[in-house]
């Protein structure tokens, strides 16, 4: 093996291992800063720097808080229950990070000093969605491990409804993706990224727009966020499957869930969002980078902002939401979009601004409909009064 | 599941089709984020269907009554700030109540018109901080939890400057009040009685269409009507199984009949998770109505009626009880002559109203037990005394 | 070279996992090490450059069939396999004469006709290549497993479900 591929393989690899847990440090941060913003309250606001006499002299609105709950958490006892699956407990939160971490490199994300190396980047590969795909289910084993090794009965229906949860909404989340790979005609993530150049972005078109919305929410319940955090309802399950984790097992968690956010998030802006578009990306490539990851940012802060408003669903609900509303609508998105690109080919102006109308009807009123048969008979009710 | 209070249906499919499947017994509680205290549920599941469960409580029991019967009767008022620890206000009132009649003490009217603000007062901090608890069991992140605090935070503050205590207040007395409110407090609590509707509209706004919290309380835990009476269920749980009863309109205690006010309760139909959740909302806007009469009302005037210097009464039995928030809270006093109560019982809502647990949650799914819980409305404090 | 390495490493992760799984007495820890082996099998696969297969691999064998496999490990009992069973059976050694035969009959022959190097680099595993494969000389192929699929999928419904005992009130959800 040359020294030059071991190079450029750590110069296309080592920025992704810095730039996201970084960002994830600074997310923690942003989400309970905001989170407190939306419960009235401060938040994190006296941190500086931690360990030195300047901790809480300058506190930069917090920003040193997440290193201090890094180093609470290095320092923490670590704690396994007695009849604990000692090697499982402790593969657990490792194999969650993994599949986290390993997706990212999927994403077309161009850093400035890779352009002139080799091009090794994995996002090149082929089939880069459908790897995604694969290797983001892995994460459902890794809960699954660490619910069942805890040998503890909120961690055992944490993992059951993690599994259930995730294999049932991976199939709208796939299916949602499937649109846009038609209209590409390519599994490669770099392409899909291309082919939204100059606005074309997917979200601007009817059926992309429907997939955008039904992958953000399959997604959402993909990554165990409100209203979707049922593997970890802690008014119900204590905190789900990492209730016997401490210390740095429940930080490795807690990493692999945010990469993982941030994994999901960059796939969604791949496929719908015109990946690394953006203004001023022609006169500066590098801009490309911060696009992307100030798109995702922007997803993210959907999440935080729907994580402080939304209450959870229950359990029964959650599923038939996935298979009785997402599962058919995004069958019917994949027909729509197929048959309305073939018509758009040959049609211009007018009569593509007709056929837009229409898929747009199509799929509301089909959504509207689904809601309406699987709605539950609820409504606001009239209360009487004794005088 | 159509009825809940029948045993789940799938459990008994899934024997009959020859499936052996073990339940899963867990054990809710006492610490679990969700019992509003050291409460426990020994759950059974099947998947995550409740097919039995039952309640374990007195893991705060302290004696209190006991300890009451062997102390004077004014002593034990200060403890029964620490039944309902949400409402200690109540709590004073009803006991002062008992041994009002014990002796026949006249309540000066300033004092009777502060009972009642004061009651009103606790009525609004233990719904709004219930309703925030209750949305918060339903996996909110504690937004309207905090919103409920911002609000209470302001009562809790008329309650600090009137007794010298936000929780604890220890504010009433045979014959009516320790003392009086100080100069500017009525001025500062129509303040906070005008802005609370404010407040309430946006609660409102931000809960009572909330297309998924319709949906998770809709048809969850539904008491009939019939069993909630014959359990003896009362305040606004059994108002919203459709039961109009209110005792302030039953036994007009002090004040209450000068009063202009409604009891909204629902039509029985159901009495789920919903209708308790409504009802309280809409009692809250009925107590500001009363609020807003009293603190209109409110003359010039003594506080403590001639109270005798040493509270010995003759034998006698008495009930004395008051609509506290959580249902009818009532003292059982018997005096033998002596300065100690013979015997000295307390009826607690938090409890009685518990005891239909069970009936509620068979069937549902394990979340739907936790928010069950939630829209009792218990305080440890006082189930278990 | 690296490719070398790569393969060697991979294939003995693969059997390594395949010989955990057989002999773990613990059910878990016997699909995890089916899970491990189905990985290493897919980096196999990536060697070949099928990246597709490999993906797919991934996709079906750890996410779909493995999980299922937990999924039906759940509803047993004795997941640990704390009990001093005997982990073989008697007739062992007919099955290692059986699995022997298996090897010499099928495999040896297609290891002996390895088409050559060249054949291999004429093949284009790219995603769309394989995509127009499966759309026209294999449509009626495909068409027939999707149905047996769902035939099966249908079957282990109604299979699942049983005799249904009539009810007079049935609950809906």
């Amino acid at each position: 093996m040359s020294l030059d591929l071991i190079r450029d393989i750590l110069i296309a690899t080592v920025p992704l291992l810095v730039i996201f847990p970084t960002l994830f440090a600074f997310t923690t941060w942003l989400e309970r800063k905001a989170l407190a913003r939306i419960q009235n309250r401060v938040g994190p606001n006296k941190v500086g720097v931690p360990l030195t006499r300047y901790g809480g002299r300058f506190s930069l609105f917090g920003l040193g808080q997440p290193l201090a709950d890094g180093i609470k958490m290095l320092f923490k006892e670590n704690i396994v229950p007695r009849d604990a699956d000692r090697l499982f407990h402790l593969l657990a939160p490792i194999l969650a990070l993994i599949p986290a971490m390993l997706v990212l490199c999927f994403l077309p994300l161009e850093f400035p000093w890779t352009e002139s190396l080799l091009p090794v980047q994995a996002f090149l590969l082929d089939g880069a969605v459908i790897f995604f795909f694969a290797i983001t289910g892995l994460n459902t084993l890794a809960i699954f491990m660490a619910g069942w090794a805890s040998r503890n009965k909120y961690s055992l229906l944490g993992g059951m409804r993690a599994i259930a949860q995730m294999i049932s909404y991976e199939i709208p989340l796939v299916l949602s993706a499937v649109v846009v790979v038609m209209m590409v005609g390519s599994l490669n993530a770099a392409e899909i990224a291309n082919a939204q150049a100059d606005w074309n972005w997917f979200v601007f078109t009817p059926w992309g727009l429907a997939a955008f919305v039904i992958f953000f929410i399959a997604s959402l319940a993909e990554i165990n966020r409100s209203p979707f955090d049922l593997p970890e309802a802690e008014s119900e399950i204590i905190a789900g499957y990492f209730t016997e984790y401490s210390g740095f097992k429940f930080a490795l968690f807690f990493l692999g869930e945010y990469i993982a956010m941030f994994a999901i998030s960059g796939l969604a802006v791949t496929l719908f969002l015109g990946g690394g578009a953006g203004p001023g990306v022609a006169a500066l490539p590098w801009l490309s980078t911060v696009w992307f990851i100030a798109k995702i940012f922007a997803l993210i802060a959907v999440m935080i902002w729907l994580r402080g408003t939304l209450p959870r669903l229950r359990v029964d609900q959650l599923m038939g939401f996935a298979w009785k509303f997402l599962l058919p609508l995004s069958i019917l998105n994949i027909i729509v979009a197929g048959f309305a690109w073939h018509a758009q080919q040959q049609a211009s102006g007018i009569l593509k601004a007709i056929i837009w109308v229409a898929c747009l009807l199509i799929l509301y009123a089909t959504a509207k409909g689904l809601d309406q048969l699987n709605r539950p008979n609820v409504r606001p009710r009239e209360y009487k009064y004794a005088e | 599941m159509s009825s809940a209070t029948a045993i789940a249906p799938n459990y008994e499919l899934i024997q009959q089709d020859g499936l052996e499947t073990s339940l899963l017994e867990v054990s809710m509680g006492p610490h679990h984020p969700s019992t509003h205290g050291v409460f426990r549920m020994d759950v059974k599941l099947d998947g995550e269907t409740v097919v039995d469960l039952q309640p374990v409580f007195g893991y705060l029991h302290r004696n209190h009554e006991k300890l009451a019967e062997n102390m004077s009767y004014l002593a034990s008022m200060p403890f029964t700030d620490r039944l309902d620890y949400f409402n200690s206000m109540t709590n004073n009132w009803a006991y002062a109540l008992a041994a009002e009649k014990l002796v026949e003490i006249e309540v000066p009217e300033r004092a009777e018109y502060l009972r009642v603000i004061m009651a009103e007062l606790t009525r609004l901090v233990n719904h709004v901080s219930l309703v925030g608890f209750f949305i918060n069991d339903l996996g909110a992140l504690g937004t309207p939890l905090l919103y409920a605090f911002r609000e209470r935070e302001k009562i809790l503050d008329l309650f600090e400057q009137a007794s010298g205590a936000r929780m604890m207040c220890n504010y009433f007395r045979f014959g009516g009040l320790r003392n009086d409110v100080p100069e500017g407090w009525l001025d500062r609590a129509r303040d906070v009685v005008d802005r609370f509707p404010d407040f309430l509209d946006e609660y409102e706004k931000l809960l009572c269409e909330n297309e998924i919290i319709l949906s998770r309380t809709q048809g969850v835990g539904n008491l009939s009507r019939e069993l909630a009476i014959s359990a003896g269920i009362t305040g606004p749980m059994l108002r919203a199984s459709g039961v109009n009863y209110d005792i302030r309109k039953v036994d007009k205690y002090s004040i209450y009949d000068r009063f202009l006010f409604r009891v909204p309760y629902s039509d029985g139909n159901v009495g789920d998770c919903y209708d308790r959740f409504m009802v309280r909302m809409l009692e809250m806007r009925e107590s500001i109505g009363i609020l807003k009469q009293a603190l209109g009302g409110i003359g010039d005037g003594p506080v403590l009626g001639n109270a005798p210097k040493v509270f010995k009464p003759k034998p006698a039995e008495v009930y004395g009880r008051v609509e506290a928030p959580k249902g009818e809270l009532g003292f059982y006093l018997i005096a033998d002559g002596t300065p100690k109560p013979y015997r000295y019982r307390v009826r607690p809502p938090s409890l009685i109203n518990l005891t239909v647990l069970r009936d509620m949650c068979l069937g549902q799914k394990v979340a739907d037990a936790v928010i069950i819980l939630g829209s009792i409305d218990i305080v440890l404090g006082e189930v278990d005394r | 070279m690296s490719e070398q390495i790569a393969f060697w490493m991979l294939s003995a992760i693969a059997v390594l996992g395949a010989l955990v799984a057989v002999r773990k007495r613990n059910l878990i820890h016997g699909v995890f090490a089916l899970m491990i082996f189905f990985a290493a099998l897919s980096g196999l696969f990536l060697l070949l450059l099928a990246e597709f297969i490999a993906a797919v691999q991934i996709l079906v064998y750890i996410g779909a069939v493995g999980i299922l496999l937990l999924f039906a490990i759940m509803l047993t009992e004795r997941v640990t396999g704390d009990d001093g069973r005997r982990m073989t059976s008697r007739g062992w050694f007919w099955g290692l004469v059986v699995a022997a035969a298996v090897f010499v009959i099928l495999l040896l022959p297609a290891i002996q006709e390895l088409p050559p190097p060249e054949a291999a680099q004429a093949i284009d595993p790219s995603v769309k290549e394989l995509g127009h494969k499966l759309m026209n000389p294999y449509v009626v192929t495909l068409e027939v497993l999707a149905l047996l699929l769902t035939a099966a999928l249908i079957g282990a419904v109604t299979a699942a479900q049983g005799v249904r005992i009539p009810k007079e009130e049935d609950s809906s959800e």
